[in-house]
């Protein structure tokens, strides 16, 4: 499997998925123009990552900025490493939020009671 | 939308595909199960399903419909943001933005014992060439004095518009030794590019004070050093640069 790398631009997000050591990470600002297109790539490479059984996933999320599409796609992909966790790959989620922002905060906390994985909610200066 | 027009390319793929959803996909293979039909359960099924398929498209719609507001936001946001800390004339920082690096700047030397310069430049006889080439002339004299500034400094200093013909530079992690010398590279500078504007040549200078940040400093103390010193240089004949004895 490739690396992806993809450098962010003023609407989108820099993604950096490695096979080597199962980290993906994203960040940055996300609202594509088409997010499906944006996201639809990224959805089929962690679908096959994780087929194959990895020693280990971590997803590493750092992002300032997200659209609702985006917001979407995002916990798509959560679902997704759940499905993983109940399957047996040691999956961990370490979501960076802006400690200024107690809403976001309290939203990702929300979210992180309805996965069984580890998943960190991290607050972060940004 | 205060953005103006902008060709957003509408995409036709669904975030929420009914035909490819699980409880949708689940709900057709209880359907199709005849052994599972009671006569009032059955109906009640598919119209839980076809309420479920309604939620999503309507899903749908508020996702798309808060996508396009949130870039007209973001961009609004964007352009805001930028306005109030820009110069519009010359695009260099503002006094705002400056004031707020000061700051940063302060609280910075005061955590880590750091050290930086402010350097006060002041184009001589700015009045003069309004007053014989016109104030569009004046303008691209503005604008050609904060092209040399930004042009001489590194990527991490701050050039601001401060005030009328005034312009302050920030230097982090420089002292006095290289924010004077800094000072005179920036006067050279200016010295020596002649501007021509609609067939004449304007040549201009400029007078510069230098302050270095010393412990105790707030911001109003540092620039009213430099302010100082950039006077004490316009006293001394302009087209040179000052440092206050003393400090």
């Amino acid at each position: 499997m490739d690396k992806i790398e993809i450098e962010p631009t003023k609407s989108s997000p820099f993604v950096r998925f490695d096979p080597d050591d199962g980290v993906m990470e994203i960040g940055g600002e996300s609202y594509p123009e088409n997010s499906h297109e944006f996201f639809a790539p990224l959805m089929a490479w962690i679908a096959e990552f994780l087929d194959s059984k990895p020693g280990s996933a971590v997803l590493r999320v750092t992002l300032t900025y997200m659209n609702t599409s985006s917001t979407k796609y995002m916990i798509d992909i959560l679902d997704r490493l759940e499905a993983a966790h109940g399957a047996g790959t040691p999956v961990r989620v370490e979501w960076y939020c802006d400690a200024d922002n107690e809403r976001t905060m309290g939203t990702v906390e929300e979210l992180q009671e309805d996965f069984a994985m580890p998943f960190d909610v991290i607050p972060q200066e940004f | 939308m205060a953005s103006g027009k902008r060709t957003r390319k509408a995409s036709t793929e669904r975030l929420f595909d009914v035909t490819d959803d699980p409880v949708v996909a689940w709900a057709d293979s209880v359907a199709a199960d005849e052994t599972r039909h009671a006569e009032k359960t059955y109906e009640d099924f598919l119209r839980l399903r076809k309420h479920y398929a309604t939620l999503l498209r309507r899903f749908e719609q508020v996702t798309r419909l808060s996508d396009s507001i949130q870039e007209d936001l973001k961009l609004l946001t964007d352009s805001l943001y930028e306005a109030a800390r820009k110069d519009p004339l010359t695009g260099l920082s503002n006094r705002r933005e400056m004031l707020e690096s000061l700051a940063t700047q302060i609280r910075r030397a005061e955590r880590h014992n750091e050290v930086f310069s402010v350097v006060l430049a002041d184009i001589d006889h700015f009045k003069a060439v309004n007053d014989q080439h016109g104030h569009e002339a004046g303008d691209i004299v503005l604008i050609h004095v904060a092209h040399q500034l930004e042009q001489s400094v590194r990527e991490e200093d701050i050039c601001a518009r401060w005030g009328g013909e005034e312009f302050l530079i920030c230097l982090p992690h420089v002292a006095l030794a290289g924010a004077t010398s800094v000072a005179e590279k920036l006067r050279q500078r200016i010295d020596t590019r002649e501007l021509s504007v609609s067939g004449s040549g304007i040549h201009v200078t400029a007078s510069l004070g230098v302050a270095t940040y010393q412990p105790g400093d707030e911001i109003d103390t540092l620039v009213r050093i430099a302010d100082g010193a950039m006077f004490e240089a316009k006293r001394r004949g302009r087209n040179q640069v000052y440092v206050m004895d003393g400090r």
